[in-house]
């Protein structure tokens, strides 16, 4: 299999100076070292010339990426510049956007050369709070205003709890409000606090509801997951995402964290399972080559019969490899398979 | 390029800028107009009605002309004194919305008049006064001519397009700059006691910032990007309510175009 692409995700440190309370990223201090990032991008720079992959996307995530300070980040520049050539190398951001000031604004201006960061943020629901007493949702706002004015694109993740079913449409129109790109709703898991967690059921309703508020606002901005579904019904295409949707073995989708660690998807690298092994001791040769490199495509590969015969398996594909229940389904099966019967009998009457 | 709107006595501090200079009458107009340099001017505005206006027949005039009603309810009969004058120049009346403006709206409507509405914070008789006239201007096959801010929000709504009440109402501060009697910037002429600091390209965007801190009722409300708390100022504690069910009104009507015209254009299609 030719690989044509490879998307890194980097967690250079999963500390955090926030707490979100569905999130157990505060970690004592850990630190990506600059060395390692010289080996990957030795290695990633070896592998690209042989294999003659032009495209690479890292996305930097974390824990808080924007704590590891200026230096760190002008130290990655100077080693792109060092290492990395005739490839087309993206650095995406995901951020709670808090420390987005001051010096390190412009050499992140500088290394983001794609002008897109993610953020999160949760309006009206005390679920986020930074370590040193600051204010979160002002923090946020006023990092995301600044990245506006620095010609950035903001797209933002909302964590779906139980308490955001009664505010979903000031949810909409407070997200559009913001000027952002888009908004990608994603349900809250690994929750057991009643006040919060939320059942299969409840996503769906959370997203009919959502998609009847956007139709009546002529769709005017990108909310996620609905505006891939919308289009994969409407242009009867597969979603291309590893979330919904089939994904490619052509692009290499890797995750890495502050110690090196290799993993195929974020939430293994969360649980701490099905690790591929560590870049300082891997080449690329070998990472392509292992066994849990390619475990989500493969997972995708064997739907249970449940979701072969599933109208809808073209666009969920049984949803996220690592949320897969006993069974081999999506977690969410009856949300999403509620809103999709939602959305196509909507769409439908629509193209009629 | 900033537009600045100065009074006639000012016009020479800002000779290098596009501006439209403002005078009281028509005799102070034709007084100082023979010193502005005519490249520069860019439009007129007239803050007064004047019952004899035969003196502006009198200038040359290639650029638009905006008056100002003040008092609609004693005013709106002298509108029919611009009739000629709204023959040889872009003429614009700029109506206050204050009781009985309705009627000067139909009256200059039916003159042929473009009208723009200084709609500031009204009451409640006020937006129901607002909305007979949007039905009035939306509806009335004898209605040709625009009303702002009507006008370009209908098409916004339309054409799905962004636009915002502040860019329609020539009082956004990054393209319009209003320059008091004294000499210094103020956010426009209704709201000329807002005085602006040097750097105001970005007054929309922290104004935004601001309200979505503050989270009121415009951190969620449905026609904010079109809006960004405009009647919010000067009384931030104004309700939208009554504003809202007139947005709801224009949008309404921005569908149910789109959806006729989509329903012909298949009708014609299917007879092709």
């Amino acid at each position: 299999m030719q690989i044509r692409s490879i998307y890194l995700s980097i967690k250079p440190t999963l500390s955090c100076n926030a707490k979100c309370v569905y999130c157990d990223t505060l970690q004592p201090s850990t630190i990506l070292p600059i060395d390692l990032m010289e080996t990957l991008f030795e290695k990633l720079a070896s592998f690209t010339k042989s294999n003659k992959i032009k495209y690479v996307t890292i996305n930097w995530h974390g824990g808080e990426p924007m704590l590891m300070g200026l230096k760190f980040y002008a130290n990655v520049i100077d080693l792109q510049k060092k290492y990395i050539k005739n490839v087309e190398l993206v650095h995406k951001m995901q951020s709670n956007v808090t420390l987005y000031k001051g010096n390190l604004r412009k050499v992140l201006k500088k290394l983001l050369n794609s002008r897109i960061i993610g953020t999160s943020l949760d309006p009206f629901h005390p679920t986020r709070s930074i370590l040193n007493g600051e204010n979160y949702y002002i923090k946020c706002l006023e990092g995301i205003y600044l990245l506006l004015k620095d010609g950035f694109q903001v797209s933002v993740i909302y964590v779906v709890h139980k308490k955001s079913l009664k505010v979903v449409e000031k949810l909409y129109y407070f997200f559009k409000n913001i000027n952002i790109h888009y908004v990608r709703f994603l349900p809250l898991l690994d929750m057991t606090d009643p006040q919060y967690m939320i059942t299969a059921e409840e996503w769906g309703v959370f997203l009919k509801e959502l998609y009847d508020i956007w139709e009546n606002d002529n769709f005017s901005y990108i909310i996620s997951p609905l505006f891939e579904w919308k289009k994969a019904i409407l242009e009867n295409v597969p979603v291309r995402s590893c979330e919904s949707g089939p994904i490619s073995k052509s692009g290499l989708h890797l995750i890495m964290s502050h110690d090196g660690l290799l993993y195929a998807c974020d939430r293994f690298q969360i649980k701490r399972t099905h690790c591929i092994g560590n870049i300082m001791q891997m080449d690329f040769d070998e990472i392509i080559n292992h066994k849990e490199t390619y475990y989500v495509y493969k997972k995708k590969q064997l739907l249970p019969k449940e979701c072969q015969i599933c109208n809808f398996s073209r666009i969920c594909m049984s949803g996220c490899a690592a949320l897969h229940d006993d069974t081999g389904k999506t977690m969410w099966c009856n949300g999403i398979k509620n809103t999709l019967i939602h959305l196509h009998s909507k769409l439908t009457k629509f193209m009629d | 390029m900033k537009i600045y709107n100065v009074p006639l006595t000012l016009v020479d501090s800002l000779k290098t800028k596009e501006i439209i200079v403002r005078s009281p009458t028509p005799t102070d107009l034709l007084h100082y107009l023979s010193e502005i340099q005519s490249d520069n001017l860019i439009g007129i505005q007239l803050l007064s009605v004047e019952k004899d206006n035969s003196i502006l027949s009198e200038i040359e005039l290639s650029i638009p002309i905006e008056l100002n009603i003040d008092d609609p309810s004693s005013e709106y009969s002298k509108l029919y004194n611009y009739v000629e004058l709204s023959r040889r120049v872009d003429f614009k009346v700029s109506i206050k919305v204050k009781p009985d403006f309705e009627k000067a709206v139909k009256v200059a409507l039916s003159l042929g008049y473009q009208v723009k509405l200084e709609v500031g914070q009204p009451d409640d008789t006020l937006v129901n006064n607002l909305i007979e006239i949007f039905k009035h201007y939306l509806s009335n096959p004898t209605v040709t001519c625009p009303v702002e801010f009507f006008h370009s929000v209908l098409i916004a709504f339309f054409h799905k397009h962004s636009t915002n009440i502040w860019e329609i109402q020539d009082e956004d501060p990054s393209s319009n700059i209003y320059i008091k009697d004294n000499g210094q910037k103020a956010l426009s002429m209704r709201l000329n006691e807002i005085i602006l600091e040097d750097n105001v390209d970005n007054f929309l965007d922290e104004r935004r910032l601001q309200l979505l801190i503050e989270q009121g009722e415009c951190a969620t409300c449905r026609f904010f990007t079109y809006c960004i708390g405009y009647f919010k100022i000067p009384d931030n504690s104004y309700r939208c309510n009554k504003i809202l069910e007139l947005f709801d009104i224009i949008k309404t009507a921005a569908d149910q175009l789109r959806l006729d015209l989509q329903e012909t254009n298949k009708h014609d299609g299917a007879h092709e």
